[in-house]
C-alpha cells in the first residue's frame, strides 16, 4: 500500500510518461495486466479488495484465522479464474461472489452443530436476560461481540444478505449477482435477519423492540 | 401513502431501492406521520450501531505472501485477444500518448495539416492520362488479391478522403483521450492518484473507456472521484479515519433520506451529527498534516465542504437548500464514493 502510494506521489512530479502507469490501475486494466501474468497488477488487486473480502468471509465464518485462509483461498481461485472472468467493470462483484462460494464450501464441512454459536454462550445468554444497556454506553468491543454472535446464530442465506447488505453495502442486485438468489428471496431473507438481529440485539439498542 | 402501504417499504426505502416516484411519496408520508417517522429512525440506529462493529481484523503482509507462494507460477491461461480488445489497447495507448505529449500531438497535427495540403496540390495538379494497360501492370489482377493489399496509386494515396482520414481518426482520438486528458489536468491540479467514475460496492472502479467529449463534466466529478480513490488507498492503519469516513456516510445517507418538510427540525439530528463530525473531521485532518499522510488528509479535505453545509443549515432550512445540497451529493456520487472504505 505504502509502495503504491508513493508511486502515485511520484506522478506529481509530472514526468513525461508516468500518467500512462496511472492510467493502467483502473479495474479492467488491472484485470488484463494480471490476465498476462503481472503479479505486480494482481497484487494491486488484492490490496485493493482484501479488505472488505477478508471481513466479508469472516462475517460468514466467525473465526479469523479461518477468514484468512479463505480469504488467500478467494485470491488464488481468482488468479486463477481471471482467464475465464469476463466482466471486468464487475470485479468486485465477482471476488464476493468466489468468496461467497469458498466460506460456504467451508460451512459445508463444518459439523452442523458448529455452524451456529451455542445458545450457552455467555453473550447470548446474557441477551437472552433481556439485559439492557445503552447503545451509547456499550463498550465498542462488547457491541462488536454481541453482533458477531448475532449475526452468526442467522442462518446461512440470511447471513450472507444481510453481510453484504448491511456491513459491504451492496445494491439489492448486486446481492442477487454474488449470491445467485431471485430479487424476493434476497429482499425477504434480509427482512428477516434484520428483524433476526433486532430482537437479539434490540436490548443494547435501549429502546422498546 | 398511508401507514400500510409506507411500513413494508420502509426498508427498501432506507437502503435507498425505491424508485424516486416511491421515495417522494415516502418522504411526505414519514414527513407526517409520526409513528412511521419513529420506525425509520430506528433504522437508522441500527445501522449506525452495526457500523460500530469492530472485527478487529486487519490485512497482514502475511496474506499476500501466502497468496503469493501459492500463485507463483500459475499464469492464468491467456485469452485469446479479439480484434476490438487489440485495437482497444492500441487505441488506449494511443490516446494516452497524445494526451500526455500536447507537444508531439501538435506536430502530428501540423504534420497532418501540411499532408492534407500538398494533398490538395497534388489533384490539383494536371496529370498524364494512364491507360489501362499501364494500370494493370502496377496492380495485380484483383481475384487473387485482397483490396487491402493493392499498393494504392499516387492518386489515392494523395486523394482528399485518404488524406483526411485520419484526420479524422485524430479529432476522435482526442474526443475518445478526454478521459485519460481529465486525470493529467486533474493530476495538474495538484491530485496524485487517477480518477474513478464508478463505485461498485465497497471498492472503487476506474472506467477510462468512458468517453466523456465535455470536458466541464469530468473536472466537475473530480473531486469525488479523487476522493473515492483515495479512500482505497488509506493504510491499513489509518483506522481512525475508516471509522470517522463510516460514520460520515451514515449521516450523508441519513442526510439524503430525511423528510424535505419545512423547517421541522427533521434534520436536527443530521445537522448534530455533522457538527460533531465536523470536528472529528478538523482534528484527524491536523493528525493527518503532522503526520505527513497525504491520503487520510486528501480524503478528509474532500468531506468537510458536505459536512460545513449541513453543520450550518439553519435551524428551520427552506426545502430548497436542502435540496441544493442533496443535489451535489448526487451530482458528485459523494455517498457512493465514501462506500469504498465501508468495508
Amino acid at each position: 500500500m505504502e509502495r503504491l502510494a508513493a508511486n502515485m506521489v511520484n506522478l506529481e512530479a509530472a514526468q513525461p510518461g508516468a500518467y500512462t502507469g496511472a492510467l493502467m490501475n483502473s479495474p479492467e486494466e488491472l484485470v488484463a495486466r494480471a490476465r498476462h501474468g503481472d503479479e505486480e497488477a494482481f497484487r494491486l488487486i488484492f490490496e485493493r479488495y482484501s479488505r472488505p473480502v477478508l471481513r466479508f468471509i469472516y462475517d460468514m465464518v466467525g473465526q479469523r484465522e479461518q477468514a484468512e485462509d479463505l480469504t488467500q483461498e478467494t485470491f488464488v481461485r481468482a488468479y486463477k479464474g481471471l482467464a475465464g472472468f469476463r466482466d471486468e467493470a464487475k470485479l468486485s462483484t465477482w471476488l464476493f461472489a468466489i468468496a461467497k462460494n469458498v466460506a460456504r464450501e467451508s460451512l459445508r464441512t463444518r459439523p452442523r452443530e458448529q455452524r451456529k454459536v451455542e445458545i450457552d454462550d455467555p453473550v447470548v445468554a446474557e441477551l437472552k436476560d433481556n439485559h439492557r444497556s445503552p447503545a451509547g454506553a456499550l463498550l465498542d468491543k462488547e457491541l462488536s461481540d454481541v453482533v458477531q454472535k448475532a449475526l452468526g446464530r442467522l442462518d446461512e442465506d440470511k447471513r450472507v444478505v444481510f453481510t453484504l447488505k448491511i456491513f459491504q453495502q451492496r445494491s439489492y442486485e448486486e446481492i442477487v449477482e454474488i449470491t445467485g438468489f431471485s430479487l424476493g428471496k434476497v429482499k425477504t431473507d434480509l427482512h428477516r435477519a434484520r428483524a433476526e438481529m433486532r430482537r437479539r440485539i434490540g436490548p443494547y439498542l435501549g429502546g422498546e423492540q | 401513502m398511508k401507514c400500510m402501504d409506507c411500513l413494508p417499504l420502509l426498508e427498501e426505502f432506507f437502503d435507498g431501492e425505491t424508485d424516486e416516484k416511491t421515495g417522494e411519496r415516502m418522504r411526505a408520508h414519514l414527513a407526517s406521520c409520526a409513528d412511521c417517522a419513529e420506525a425509520f429512525d430506528a433504522l437508522r440506529a441500527e445501522q449506525e450501531m452495526f457500523l460500530r462493529y469492530d472485527r478487529g481484523l486487519e490485512v497482514t503482509p502475511a496474506l499476500w505472501q501466502g497468496v503469493r507462494a501459492r500463485i507463483a507460477g500459475e499464469m492464468p491461461e491467456p485469452r485469446p485477444q479479439t480484434f476490438l480488445s487489440k485495437l482497444r489497447e492500441r487505441l488506449a495507448a494511443a490516446v494516452a500518448v497524445f494526451s500526455l505529449r500536447p507537444t508531439l500531438a501538435m506536430s502530428l497535427a501540423s504534420l497532418l495539416v501540411v499532408g492534407i495540403a500538398a494533398g490538395l496540390l497534388w489533384q490539383a495538379i494536371p496529370k498524364r492520362s494512364v491507360s489501362t494497360s499501364e494500370t494493370a501492370a502496377v496492380i495485380p489482377p484483383a481475384p487473387t488479391v485482397a483490396p487491402s493489399l493493392i499498393p494504392p496509386t499516387p492518386v489515392e494515396m494523395s486523394s482528399p478522403v485518404a488524406a483526411t482520414t485520419p484526420g479524422n481518426g485524430m479529432v476522435n482520438q482526442a474526443g475518445v483521450a478526454n478521459a485519460p486528458g481529465a486525470t493529467n489536468n486533474k493530476r495538474m491540479r495538484g491530485v496524485t492518484i487517477p480518477s474513478a467514475q464508478h463505485v461498485e460496492g465497497g471498492v472503487v472502479e476506474l472506467d477510462v473507456h468512458a468517453v466523456k467529449d465535455d470536458l466541464n463534466f469530468v473536472v466537475d466529478r473530480s473531486a469525488p472521484d479523487d476522493m473515492a480513490e483515495a479512500v482505497a488507498l488509506l493504510d491499513a492503519d489509518d483506522e481512525a479515519v475508516a471509522r470517522h469516513v463510516e460514520r460520515a456516510q451514515v449521516l450523508l445517507r441519513s442526510f439524503k433520506n430525511a423528510r424535505p418538510t419545512e423547517g421541522l427540525g427533521d434534520i436536527a439530528y443530521e445537522r448534530e451529527l455533522s457538527r460533531k463530525l465536523l470536528d472529528e473531521n478538523i482534528s484527524l485532518q491536523l493528525e493527518a498534516d503532522a503526520e505527513g499522510n497525504k491520503k487520510a488528509k486528501q480524503v478528509l479535505s474532500s468531506l468537510e465542504p458536505y459536512l460545513l453545509d449541513i453543520s450550518n443549515l439553519r435551524e428551520r432550512p427552506s426545502r430548497g437548500e436542502v435540496r441544493s445540497i442533496r443535489e451535489r451529493m448526487e451530482k458528485q456520487e459523494i455517498i457512493a464514493a465514501l462506500h469504498v472504505y465501508d468495508d
